[in-house]
């Protein structure tokens, strides 16, 4: 009865691969799934999938079985296939959210650590990555210390809201009682409306301009200088930023396309047609066409100084509930990726302390993290070069 | 509130109902779709950007103005329009440009309109694809003018007369001397603030200091207004390293959290009496700190816009719970700064000005009796919101 039950359940997932591989759906392409294996974490340059999880937790217990129990789930959940059954007598090992067969969804699990986990409690003090410090306050931030920090922050990403939450219920249980949640919150990307990058909540294509894997060595992966454990890491900025959204859209179409620096609708930068075209802003010194101010232009000036201050970011809007006053809580998770936390986010945060875009933002929470190498092997976990 | 919202004055669309610029000829005959006003607009991008491909990299802007004209037939209609200023680096580079142009625009097979070569030449040709209208001319050895402008269309809605630079400027001097008003009611404020600080009766210093907030709150100084000045004289925690207890925290709002959080009254006195320099040098320097004219239409909702964001989510409470109260005199900056628009609002959109006062007076019975301040405060600034683009004054 067994074997005819998994027949099928064979039949079954053949069947859908096939009606995947229409045009048009992307769901459960063989191809695309990222490889949970490999020398850097998969979600960083990963196409981003459509919804997300940031989910940070302190270590209350002991770190290298908790580390070792997280990467045998996450190489399990990433790669999908038929939870083991337990005994019958035992609640079910798998909480059914996804059914009987976890499929992969492309799933990604990307594991950072925050800079409280090098602070003494693991003996890690002397193996703390460069440029990794506690964020900080900017300009305009309102921080809520409920939604900063962390030891660790699992990025989980997946096409599906239910893989995301089935993924984050399933680690938490397994690490349950070593790791604790300390806050998370889920985000999505929209589809593309009606064509290109997804749009934020402002409604403006968010993710057209980032630096591309090939130039990963240069902007992304831990550098010179770093200890040797992290060869393939790279620094993770999070930021939860609020958008003031009634007010956004009591401004009038020009202003907010001179805030950003590009059309609304097609995403362009203000001086050309098509989203791809690059913005000149040599031929435009004094900022009549594309602002001085523009949120584009201070971001990324496009100079040669200015070059190696390139990041990745990796966005998720998220949209919950209600702020005091009665306005939508709504916003963006941003989250990006870069070799250096200083000539990094850092540098470009500073160029954005006078963006007149942050009238309409507030950010409330985040943290600085390193995503840990990649997991290489079978034999290999997070974290092995680092606890040594 | 360190933030300041763009001056759109270079980038601005505005509206000239009067005659059409030079490039507003009529438009052709040819049977073309007319296109809506987004693709419109979306076409000028086009043929700028493939303007400003066909000439050389050191050719750099100086100016763009976009507008919409009135067009004589058929009446009703609209050309939307856009003038890009550029420099080049000689006369020849200029006259070069003129000529890549014109082969440009010939090979694609646009029609010539205009061809005065030389000096000052002038080229304008039609797309005959579409109607739109595309030209270059050289005013000057280093100044070349690219103009795009649209056939006539249909306009969903009526385009408002601009407002003169120099209408606009009235109403700034007018703003200025409010605000001169308001800072010397504040002086006085201040110095009643400091003898009560002086003293040892908490509940009075308490009362002097939300007086001086309040007063100060009149000034509408929403926006990063007033810049340095009004971030010493009610600059908040929220952004500094250490928040509350950060070196940095001081004016207003820093004496308002002592007088709150039980901190002895004479260590209050310095941040009193730096306040008080800090009105004496604004009030001094209000010609210079006053917001630029084409920033004050975009007052007449922000200071609102700023009550929701700061007063309504308590992050500039200190202690006292003064939001709705402070919320309060946001109404009467907001009413000033209308009125001070006043006969330019209302030949533009007569009902505009009765409507949102109407509104202000309900938002302010909500304050009064707690009770329905958010909705009343969300329908006045949607109300508001109508003003800026009724207020923009033409670039040239
Ligand atoms: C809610 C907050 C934010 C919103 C709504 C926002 C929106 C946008 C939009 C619409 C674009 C243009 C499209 C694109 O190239 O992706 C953009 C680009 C960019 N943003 Fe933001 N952004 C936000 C926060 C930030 C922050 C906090 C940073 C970094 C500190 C940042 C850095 C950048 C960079 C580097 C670019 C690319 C510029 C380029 O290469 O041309 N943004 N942002």
């Amino acid at each position: 009865m067994t074997v005819n039950r998994r027949d099928v359940l064979k039949r079954l997932t053949v069947g859908a691969v096939a009606v995947a591989a229409l045009p048009g759906t992307q769901l459960g392409k063989k191809d695309d799934t990222p490889s949970f294996h490999g020398p850097h974490q998969a979600g960083i340059f990963t196409p981003s999938q459509r919804n997300a999880v940031f989910a940070a937790f302190d270590v209350v217990g002991s770190l290298r079985p908790a580390l070792q129990t997280l990467t045998t789930r996450a190489r399990f959940l990433t790669t999908g296939g038929e939870p083991p059954a337990g005994p019958i007598t035992a609640p079910p090992a798998d909480n059914g959210v996804l059914g009987p067969v976890v499929p992969a969804d492309r799933l990604t699990i990307t594991v950072s650590v925050g800079a409280s986990l090098f602070d003494g409690r693991f003996g890690l003090a002397a193996r703390k990555p460069l440029t990794l410090t506690t964020m900080g306050v900017f300009p305009g931030d309102a921080l809520d210390p409920a939604w900063c920090h962390g030891d660790l922050l699992l990025q989980i990403c997946a096409d599906n809201p239910d893989t995301v939450h089935h993924a984050l219920r399933d680690i938490a249980r397994a690490t349950r009682g070593s790791l604790l949640l300390r806050y998370r919150r889920a985000g999505f990307l929209s589809p593309p409306r009606p064509a290109g990058t997804p749009r934020n909540l402002l409604g403006f294509k968010d993710g057209t301009s980032n630096p591309v894997e090939a130039e990963g060595a240069e902007l992304i992966w831990a550098g010179a200088g770093e200890p040797d454990w992290a060869a393939g890491g790279s620094y993770q900025v999070l930021r939860f930023i609020r958008m003031h959204t009634e007010f956004w859209d009591r401004v009038s179409l020009a202003e907010q396309e001179a805030i950003i620096g590009r059309r609304r609708d097609s995403g362009a930068p203000l001086d050309g047609v098509r989203e791809l075209d690059q913005p000149d802003y040599e031929r435009d010194p004094s900022g009549v066409v594309i602002p001085l101010d523009a949120h584009i232009r201070l971001a990324n000036p496009r100079t040669a100084e200015t070059a190696n201050s390139r990041i990745l970011r990796r966005p998720y809007n998220y949209d919950d509930g209600m702020v005091p006053g009665g306005d939508l809580d709504a916003g963006l998770i941003f989250c990006a990726y870069q070799q250096d936390l200083r000539r990094g986010f850092e540098a470009v945060q500073k160029r954005l302390a006078e963006d007149p875009l942050n009238d309409y933002l507030r950010p409330f929470g985040g943290g600085y993290f390193f995503a840990l190498p990649g997991v290489t092997s079978k034999e290999d976990w997070y974290g092995r070069a680092l606890l040594g | 509130m360190v933030n300041f919202r763009i001056t759109l004055l270079a980038a601005a669309t505005v509206v000239v109902v009067a005659a059409a610029g030079a490039f507003v000829l009529a438009p052709s005959e040819a049977a073309t779709p007319v296109p809506t006003e987004p693709e419109a607009r979306a076409l000028i991008d086009k043929y700028r950007t493939d303007a400003i491909k066909a000439i050389s990299r050191d050719i750099r802007y100086t100016e763009a103005i976009s507008t919409i004209g009135a067009c004589t037939d058929p009446p009703g209609t609209y050309s939307i329009s856009a003038r890009y200023s550029l420099m080049p680096p000689s006369a020849t580079a200029g006259a070069a440009a003129v000529d890549a142009l014109r082969k440009r625009w010939t090979g694609l097979g646009y029609d010539l309109v205009t061809d005065v070569p030389g000096q000052n030449s002038q080229l304008l040709t039609e797309d005959p694809a579409t109607g739109f209208r595309v030209g270059i001319s050289q005013r000057a050895a280093s100044y070349l003018r690219l103009a795009v402008s649209s056939p006539c269309l249909a306009l969903p809605y009526t385009p408002t007369t601009p407002v003169l630079p120099e209408e606009q400027a009235s109403v700034r001097e007018a703003y200025q001397q409010y605000v001169a008003g308001v800072l010397d009611q504040l002086t006085r404020d201040v110095t009643a603030l400091r003898s009560a600080v002086a003293g040892s009766d908490r509940a009075k210093a308490r009362a002097a200091w939300l007086t001086a907030q309040l007063t100060w709150d009149r000034v509408g100084a929403a926006y990063g207004s007033f810049g340095a000045y009004a971030d010493a004289i009610d600059g908040l925690p929220q952004g500094l390293p250490a928040g509350v207890r950060d070196k940095d925290f001081a004016g207003l709002r820093r004496i308002e959290y002592g007088l709150w959080h039980s901190e002895a009254l004479g260590t209050l006195l310095p941040l009193v009496e730096a306040v008080g320099k800090q009105v004496t040098a604004l009030r001094g320097d209000l010609p210079g700190a006053t917001p630029a004219a084409v920033d004050l239409p975009l007052r007449v909702h922000e200071i609102l816009e700023d009550a929701l964001r700061f007063h309504r989510t308590g992050r500039t409470d200190m202690g006292a719970g003064a939001g709705l109260a402070e919320m309060a005199a946001d109404v009467d900056a907001t009413e000033a700064l209308l009125d001070l628009f006043g006969s330019l609002l209302d030949e533009r959109r007569p009902e505009l000005r009765p409507a949102a006062h109407a509104a202000l007076e309900k938002l302010r019975h909500a304050i009064a009796v707690r009770r329905d301040v958010d909705a009343d405060l969300g329908g006045v600034l949607e109300l508001l919101a109508q003003a800026p683009g009724l207020l923009e004054v033409t670039g040239s």
